[in-house]
């Protein structure tokens, strides 16, 4: 028995046809491409299940099965890796069928798209179970139907060469004709032919047919140009390509551009004939100038000297397959060279001279393997560089569209050239020259050659005589290298005139020789002698009064007697020696020569002997001033310098300026009684003055001033012990001329007396000065100023006048006008204040804030008008602990401390009813203020406007007040108790307030400020001083309330919550 | 004989059931009180306020304060979850601030424990400044 593996294997029979319920669509004929669709339909008609039931269909060649259409009783089948298990060898398991239960198989394939015309396609399912034998169904037999297509893209002609078809054929080349039939139908082409005859302006390459790579004229049986229709194929499958290919060669020679065209007819069976697109190739025939055969040259190639001609031979040969036409050359000559006229020949033949020449060419028409030959001459133009390239270039242009370049050069040899006519040195100016005088001289160079003179140097034979040897070119100066100077290059055809400039040494013998000899070296020309330039030297010793004088050696104002030293310095700026040399002196007759140093003295004059040219020698002279001098006549010395074979040289006067004046700044003037005085005692002045100068004095007038503390004594005064006659009852001293002295020599002393009597009115203790004025010349002042003389008293009691019988007033004097102010008591110590202003009470805040004394404000139960809300906070011990620690925790400095103040003295209960919105508001702000609490133990932390309120607080705060009844709370029992009471009415207008105020601000905290407790004194100072407080900031705006907060200090607030606080922990 | 056999068959099986009973009676069974955890050093935790979103995984002290007040609005496992690691903040306050959200949510138990499991100068003044709130 059959498996099911086993039904539709390979070349095993069909299954006998047991079940005929396979329907096939379409039923009889299938083309490539269609879809065929299988329903296999069984029922178990027996009595018992079928289990373990499999259901196979085969796959039958030209089929393919069509993903996912396997589906059992319209359910899809899963495909395993792109196959349906109904096609699988085993089948597909459709598990078991129950009697009488019908089961349906569908299945749908493809036709394949090559599929031959007429072939057979059988279809057959299988169905088995455990129980049961493969079953077959119904074989149904399709016939397919299909046709070959040749007519297509892929069937067609090309002509092509090697190297393709876009380049073109040339003449006498091979070409290849290819025709391609490809079948692009789906079934096979029988006897397929092809009609390609040989392409015009070729010729068939003997043996060259090919089909499909091989020869194809031994299966013709003749030559493949000779037969016309070929069969090529015999049977073309579709899908596949059949190649004809065979060799043409192209006709030699044709003209350019002719078209080779290749056609083909294609048939079969099958197709009707069709003749497919031509192809073509197009001929490429040209003129061909590319070979060694065509070339330019030039004669010769080296050492072509300026002014020589070069012949330039171009020999035009066409080795194309076609003439060129319109066939020209063009030449192009370096700047160095000069087409010569006349000198143009083409094939020997001289062409037409013309003015303009152009040096474009006509040479006409070519012909294939024809030559032209053409000849040109250029002349080489002077100057040109040694080895210079001459690159002559030419182009051959010829139609259609054809040209060549060609370059070829000559080499140059060229030289510079000095020539000793142009070359040499010439003397500027006269022969005779002095030592350090200028010699200048003028070298001409000139480059007569064609080409530059490189690396030339000048070399300057110099005589030993000449310094400061410079040359210039033009103005500028060149850089000398001991006696060479770097020329550089020296172009041709240019000259350079350097000028010489030499300063004759100094000093130098008179009468010698000075020779300047040159020559030039250059790389290209060697050594070229340049000659000399000759000057004659005459030279003297020379003085002059600016470099040998008479010096001070200390420029100041000398006095008699004094030795003034003299410097004298001479220096020869001649040219020679200077021999006896000689100084004479002519000194004033205030002083006399009266040493010398460095020199020979012969009575008035110095002897120097030999200066040698720019010598110096040098002298010191000492001059004694005579004391006979006077201010008004300087000492004056006059010289005179003399020497051998140089004219007498005066030098400049040397005046030395003196001074002789007079001095009284030295004096002494004393008193007698020397110290201390009493009223209405005589005093006397002596002066002591002494003209301590070195001059006379023509007039000295000595005064002093009259002073009313004294009294002149007549007659009293005396000069050097002769008394001098008063004037009126004063001194002559006191007078406005004074004392007048005349001609008072140096050394000459005078002494003053006079004697006055000190003022009895005058007080004890008081000093007397007394100064003298001595004044000289008319413009020299000196003063002697006496020492301080004190006046003593003696107290003298009034009416108490020994030896008067009577009292006397007045005669006591100022002296006792005041009396001295007694000495304050040794034991005062310290200054006493004045008593300190008494202060109002009520002006200081600070007392009255910690005053713990009844104040009264705030607390609103003492207005007995207005209704009263009254508040209650309960503490026990343990809230009262608690609530105290946290004060003590949150002070957080500025009014925050103070918030927190409101949260732990939070009222329990106020006024008479509504304690839910009381609890309301504690519970918010219990709520606000805890966080605040934590967020300020943040570092640094800046409250935010929301930490402060929000507008469901601001709510409850504003129910609270509105809801706040006059009245007082029930009485609560605890261990502290804090009561408080505030103005329903203002309560109410705090709401009214508060419903347009923005939030967080003060006036919510301002409005809660009022319900702390204000019993005790503290507590209601507080209360008051928190509300002002806050009342103050109702006005401004969120941010200066938050400074307010946290920055602003209220030292005052913070020591009245102390103060509540301590009061509260003593009461529990 | 047989009452008296009878009224001791009796007496054996009230027995026998009394004994059953208290053999598999549910009291007789010992309460086992799951140990807590043992007391450890407190260690800060940076990262719990990623378990609110990526986008809180870095936030300043004052915020994470402020996003601890947030979430006490927030009713939920998740909300005293982020409370509880917010203990651990490693800024004080902010973990004050979760404890008192904590204690106001009535899980004061959770931050007791807390406080027990991490004893310490940290422990103990949240626990008083906890207690100055009340």
């Amino acid at each position: 028995m059959r498996t099911l593996t086993d039904v539709f294997a390979p070349g095993t029979p069909t299954l006998p046809e047991g079940l005929r319920t396979l329907v096939v669509s379409p039923e009889r004929e299938l083309e490539p491409g269609m879809t065929v669709r299988a329903t296999f339909t069984f029922r178990n008609q027996g009595g018992a299940p079928a289990t373990g039931v499999r259901v196979r269909f085969n796959l039958p060649e030209g089929l393919v099965y069509l993903v996912g259409s396997g589906k059992l009783d319209e359910e899809p089948l899963d495909d395993e890796q792109g196959s349906s298990p109904l096609l699988a060898r085993a089948g597909a398991q459709i598990g078991d069928v129950a009697p009488g239960e019908e089961r349906r198989i569908d299945i749908a394939y493809s036709v394949a798209g090559a599929i031959e015309n007429g072939s057979t396609v059988e279809l057959q399912a299988a169905v088995a179970a455990f129980e049961l034998a493969p079953v077959g169904s119904n074989v149904v037999r399709l016939v397919a139907h299909s046709r070959p297509a040749l007519e297509n893209a892929l069937t067609n002609v090309a002509i092509e060469t090697r190297h393709g078809a876009s380049g073109g054929a040339a003449p006498g080349g091979e070409a290849n004709v290819t025709v391609r039939v490809h079948n692009a139908g789906e079934s096979s082409a029988h006897d397929v032919v092809v009609v390609a005859p040989i392409p015009e302006h070729t010729s068939y390459v003997p043996n060259s047919a090919r089909v499909n790579g091989r020869e194809f004229e031994r299966e013709l049986l003749a030559s493949f140009d000779r037969v016309h229709a070929p069969i090529v194929a015999p049977s073309l499958p579709a899908s596949a390509t059949v190649t004809l290919q065979y060799r043409v060669r192209v006709d030699d020679p044709l003209p350019d551009g002719t078209a080779i065209v290749a056609r083909a007819q294609i048939a079969s069976q099958e197709t009707a004939a069709f003749v497919i697109d031509a192809a073509s190739l197009t001929v490429r025939a040209q003129a061909d100038f590319e070979d060694d055969r065509t070339s330019v040259t030039v004669e010769p190639e080296y050492d072509v000297t300026p002014g020589s001609h070069i012949v330039v031979r171009a020999v035009a040969f066409n080795a194309g397959t076609t003439t060129a036409e319109n066939v020209s050359i063009t030449l192009v000559f370096p700047d160095h060279v000069m087409p010569v006229r006349g000198s143009f020949r083409i094939d020997g033949q001289p062409l037409r001279e013309r003015k303009k020449e152009s040096l474009t060419f006509d040479l006409g028409a070519i012909g294939a393997r024809e030559g032209v030959e053409f000849v040109a001459e250029g002349a080489v133009l002077s100057p040109i560089a040694d080895g210079t390239s001459l690159p002559v270039r030419a182009k051959l242009n010829w139609a259609p569209e054809g040209e060549r370049n060609f370059e070829c050069s000559a080499v140059v040899r060229s030289q510079p050239r000095f020539s000793t006519r142009h070359n040499r040195i010439v003397r500027v100016g006269g022969s005779a020259v002095q030592p350090s005088d200028e010699c200048e001289a003028t070298i001409h160079l000139s480059n007569d050659g064609s080409a530059p003179a490189t690396d030339a140097r000048l070399h300057l034979t110099l005589d030993p005589a000449l310094d400061e040897v410079r040359v210039f070119d033009k103005t500028v100066r060149l850089q000398m290298d001991r006696d060479e100077v770097d020329l550089g290059k020296i172009d041709p055809y240019t000259s350079r005139r350097l000028t010489v400039r030499a300063r004759v040494r100094t000093p130098y013998a008179n009468r010698s020789d000075i020779r300047l000899g040159g020559s030039m070296h250059a790389r290209e020309a060697g050594e070229v002698v340049l000659g000399e330039a000759n000057w004659r030297v005459e030279s003297h010793p020379a003085f002059s009064s600016e470099t040998s004088q008479l010096q001070l050696v200390q420029d100041d104002v000398f006095r008699p007697n004094q030795l003034v030293e003299v410097h004298v310095r001479l220096r020869n700026e001649g040219t020679d020696i200077a021999n006896n040399v000689r100084l004479r002196l002519y000194v004033s007759p205030e002083a006399r020569l009266e040493s010398v140093e460095g020199a020979t003295r012969e009575r008035s004059a110095l002897l120097f002997g030999e200066i040698r040219p720019g010598g110096s020698v040098e002298a010191k002279l000492g001059i004694r001033l005579l004391r006979s001098l006077a201010k008004a006549y300087p000492v004056t010395i006059e010289s005179v310098l003399t020497a051998d074979a140089m004219l007498p040289v005066q030098l400049m006067r040397l005046t030395i300026v003196t001074t002789a004046e007079p001095n009284f700044s030295v004096g002494t003037l004393h008193s007698e009684p020397a110290d201390v005085a009493d009223a209405g005692d005589e005093v006397e002045f002596v002066l002591h003055v002494r003209n301590g100068g070195d001059g006379p004095a023509r007039r000295v007038k000595i005064s002093i001033d009259s002073l009313d503390e004294l009294i002149y004594v007549p007659n009293s005064t005396t000069v050097n012990e002769l008394p001098v006659r008063d004037i009126g009852a004063q001194s002559p001293l006191t007078s406005e001329q004074g004392i007048m002295l005349s001609d008072v020599d140096p050394g000459v002393e005078a002494t003053i007396a006079w004697r006055e009597v000190v003022h009895n009115g005058l007080s004890s203790g008081e000093t007397l000065m007394r100064t003298a004025r001595i004044s000289y010349d008319g413009e020299r002042l000196d003063e002697i100023a006496a020492p301080e003389l004190k006046v003593r008293c003696s107290p003298v009691f009034a009416n108490a006048i020994a030896g008067l019988p009577f009292g006397l007033d007045g005669m006591l004097g100022p002296a006792f006008a005041g009396g001295q102010r007694a000495l304050p008591d040794v034991n005062d110590r310290f200054v006493q204040l004045p008593p300190a202003t008494p202060v109002a009470r009520g002006e200081t805040a600070v007392t009255s804030v910690l005053s713990l004394g009844s104040s009264g404000n705030g607390h609103a139960g003492d207005d007995a008008d207005s209704p009263v809300v009254e508040t209650v906070a309960v503490f026990d011990r343990e809230r009262l602990e608690r609530t105290l620690k946290f004060l003590s925790e949150a002070r957080f400095g500025g009014l925050t401390s103070h918030m927190f103040a409101l949260r732990a003295f939070f009222p329990d209960e106020a006024g008479s009813s509504n304690e839910s919105a009381l609890e309301e508001v504690r519970g918010a702000l219990r709520e606000t203020l805890d966080r605040l609490f934590i967020k300020l133990r943040l570092p640094n932390y800046v409250i935010a406007p929301r930490d402060l309120e929000n507008s469901g607080t601001r709510a409850g705060i504003v129910a609270l007040l509105n809801s706040l009844q006059p009245g007082g709370p029930a009485l609560s029992s605890g261990a502290t108790i804090l009561r408080g009471a505030c103005d329903a009415g203002e309560l109410r207008a705090l709401a009214a307030r508060l419903e347009d105020a923005p939030l967080a601000t003060a006036l919510p905290w301002a409005a809660l400020a009022r319900l702390l407790p204000s019993e005790s004194d503290a507590e209601a100072n507080y209360r008051r001083m928190l509300i002002t407080s806050l009342d103050d900031l109702a006005g401004v705006d969120e941010t200066a309330f938050i400074d307010a907060l946290q920055r602003r200090p209220y030292p005052v607030l913070d020591a009245a919550l102390n103060v509540v606080c301590a009061q509260i922990s003593t009461r529990a | 004989m047989n009452a008296i056999v009878i009224g001791l068959l009796i007496v054996v099986a009230i027995a026998v059931c009394v004994g059953a009973y208290a053999w598999l009676s549910p009291e007789r069974k010992t309460v086992e009180e799951p140990e807590p955890p043992p007391n450890e050093p407190w260690k800060p935790d940076t990262a719990w306020t990623a378990q609110a979103g990526d986008e809180f995984a870095t936030l300043s002290e004052a915020a994470r304060c402020d996003l601890v007040f947030a979430v006490a609005d927030l009713h939920d496992e998740r909300a005293d979850g982020l409370l509880v690691h917010a203990l651990d903040d490693p800024s004080e306050p902010v973990a004050l601030a979760a404890a008192h959200v904590l204690e106001r949510r009535g899980a004061a138990d959770r931050v007791r424990a807390h406080v027990k499991r991490h004893p310490g100068a940290r422990a103990e003044r949240i626990e008083e400044t906890l207690s100055l709130l009340q």
